[in-house]
């Protein structure tokens, strides 16, 4: 560094010097007019990887659970007319070893493990209503006091708000706290929840690169870069069936 | 040796020429002409530079006003205020939307804890989105607090996880999920790091950032062991239409290019008594949020009886961040390990 210098020096401090102090001197001329046109124009050197932005329906992010319960006693539409279950049960009585594949009641997959019979759960002699294991009936929408009668642990879990979702406030003296019920999640014929449809990954920087997968499982089929529109193909437009 | 800046003779300020000078006061053409140009060129380019002050000084005086706000914890009451109704304009003007800002305080006797599911959790990415939307996160460049990492089942390595995980459906059988933001640590390094203490825990345990006092280092972001800050690298853009206009000082207001931003629990639902977005959004019920203080809530009756872990214990964080897990049978479909004894119908009917 310090050779450097001294040959510069030693260059500069020749006697042809007066002609190299002019030409310096004009040198700053053309530096100044390109700050000028560096700062009027506001040249912008960095670049930036903006990734196109991607856009989540507010519908995919919604906090209603994730299925509408029934209020009171359900009703089936037969023959243009809401009836009742009790209205045609009255008529035909079902079998005590009644399963699922009946010609009424073809939608209902039932696939809730050992629980495979209708009236483990379904009051025989008044079908509005649901039967718990010592024989007193609850409504549809008190179900969770027939689930207990199995899942112990999990209503006792859901009891204290270890299980569960729940809504509103935290802090139930500021506001309405609201506790899902065992039903406004699982289906009661098919209680797993079923698989759910992925929202978009990061693409946030610094975390890596895109489509990067451990190569273990399902991963590469999407690009978590593309737009995802309302409405587009690529979204199911109801994702719980 | 003498250094050429010393060296008078370079510039004509040697005696020789000084003495020519004296002997001949009037200025030649060429040094008239190349001292002009020099001048000329050099307050042009002195106004370009200082050109956006023109722009500032035509929009309002909050632009000086802001440059000589305080510390968050060093303003009174009256310039909070004054402070927060310049945020308001500030976003009337940068979105056109009518915002509130409040300045919401700690509640007494409250200090927030998280305690996650592992076992209910299906890596669905509601909570990484509800975030965003709720914490105005930059749409481009992209910000997310929440990062879902799919884990490969059997360990705890996040080395192996991979956060850029896709499928047709969630959950796979051989992965679970480990959602990671901030953990809002007791001993939090990344207010340790901080040169101008512009992030600081508060008494119910959030970590906050005053956005206008961050000077943008990045301390705290290389100091996080879950990586849960966040740096604007630039300016950030959420179209007018998205913008969550019911906004705090220490949280969700919009941040500008160059300040780090990171989880709050979402102060300002949760210090006035509501739950956090990425818990509402979450459709299996796998985040639990509450007082740990109040031995009744969920999170303290968590905390007593489920089998919780924290994420890096050995760094000595204390996160108030839980993991859990459910003791329960192997549902459908999936391989019982433990017991291979039971007969099938039993495993697949186990109750959970």
């Amino acid at each position: 560094m310090e050779r450097l210098d001294e040959r510069s020096v030693q260059h500069m401090e020749q006697p042809s010097s007066s002609m190299a102090d002019v030409l310096v001197a004009w040198m700053i001329i053309p530096v100044f007019l390109a700050l000028v046109g560096w700062f009027s124009l506001d040249v912008d050197l960095t670049d930036t990887p903006d990734a196109p932005t991607v856009q989540v329906p507010a519908s995919l992010v919604s906090t209603a659970p994730l299925r509408v319960i029934i209020r009171g006693a359900p009703t089936i539409k037969a023959g243009g007319f809401d009836l009742r279950c009790s209205e045609c049960h009255r008529l035909f009585p079902s079998r005590v070893d009644a399963r699922s594949t009946m010609a009424q009641h073809r939608h209902i997959v039932l696939n809730h493990g050992l629980n495979d019979r209708c009236l483990n759960c379904h009051d025989q002699s008044d079908r509005n209503r649901l039967r718990l294991h010592d024989g007193s009936t609850v409504p549809f929408d008190e179900a969770q006091d027939l689930c207990s009668n199995c899942h112990g642990p999990t209503f006792r879990d859901w009891e204290r708000g270890m299980h569960g979702r729940t809504n509103g406030y935290w802090n139930t003296d500021l506001g309405e706290q609201r506790r899902l019920t065992c039903t406004e999640c699982h289906n009661p014929h098919s209680p797993d929840i079923p698989p759910m449809t992925l929202l978009p990954g990061p693409n946030t920087l610094r975390m890596g690169e895109q489509g990067q997968h451990d190569g273990t499982g399902g991963g590469g089929k999407r690009n978590p870069l593309r737009q995802w529109n309302v409405g587009g193909d690529d979204l199911p437009s109801r994702e719980f069936p | 040796m003498q250094l050429p800046v010393l060296d008078n003779s370079r510039f004509g300020g040697g005696r020789g020429e000084f003495q020519q000078r004296r002997d001949r006061p009037e200025v030649s053409r060429r040094r008239f002409l190349r001292t002009g140009l020099a001048a000329g060129s050099g307050l042009a380019a002195l106004a370009a530079a200082a050109s956006p002050l023109s722009r500032l000084a035509g929009v309002d005086h909050d632009v000086f006003a802001n440059f000589f706000q305080k510390h968050y914890k060093a303003m009174s009451r009256a310039e909070i205020d004054s402070a927060l109704e310049r945020i308001r304009r500030d976003v009337g003007r940068r979105y056109g939307v009518a915002a509130t800002v409040q300045d919401v305080r700690p509640l007494d006797g409250v200090e927030f804890v998280y305690a996650l599911n592992l076992s209910r959790c299906n890596g669905n990415r509601r909570c990484v989105h509800a975030c965003v939307k709720e914490n105005n996160q930059s749409r481009s460049p992209e910000m997310q607090y929440i990062r879902v990492i799919e884990m490969p089942k059997g360990t705890l390595d996040v080395e192996q996880g991979n956060h850029h995980f896709d499928s047709e459906a969630v959950p796979d059988q051989e992965h679970y999920y480990l959602p990671v933001q901030c953990h809002q640590c007791a001993n939090p390094p990344c207010v340790k790091v901080c040169p101008v203490e512009a992030t600081w825990q508060e008494p119910d345990g959030i970590t906050v950032i005053d956005y206008d006092w961050c000077i943008g280092c990045r301390y705290c972001e290389a100091a996080c062991p879950y990586w849960a800050r966040r740096f604007n690298f630039s300016d950030p853009v959420i179209p007018s239409d998205e913008l969550n206009p019911d906004m705090s000082y220490l949280s969700n207001r919009p941040r500008s290019k160059g300040v780090m931003e990171k989880c709050t629990f979402c102060l300002h639902r949760t210090r006035q008594g509501r739950l956090p977005a990425c818990l509402e959004a979450c459709p299996t019920g796998a985040r639990k949020f509450g007082n740990v203080l109040d031995p009744d809530s969920e999170v303290s009756q968590i905390l007593r009886t489920k089998r919780i872990f924290v994420l890096k214990q050995e760094v000595g964080t204390l996160p108030r961040f839980f993991y859990y897990f459910d003791e329960r049978y192997p549902r459908s479909g999936e391989a019982d390990t433990a017991d291979d004894s039971h007969d099938k119908s039993v495993k697949h009917g186990g109750t959970s």
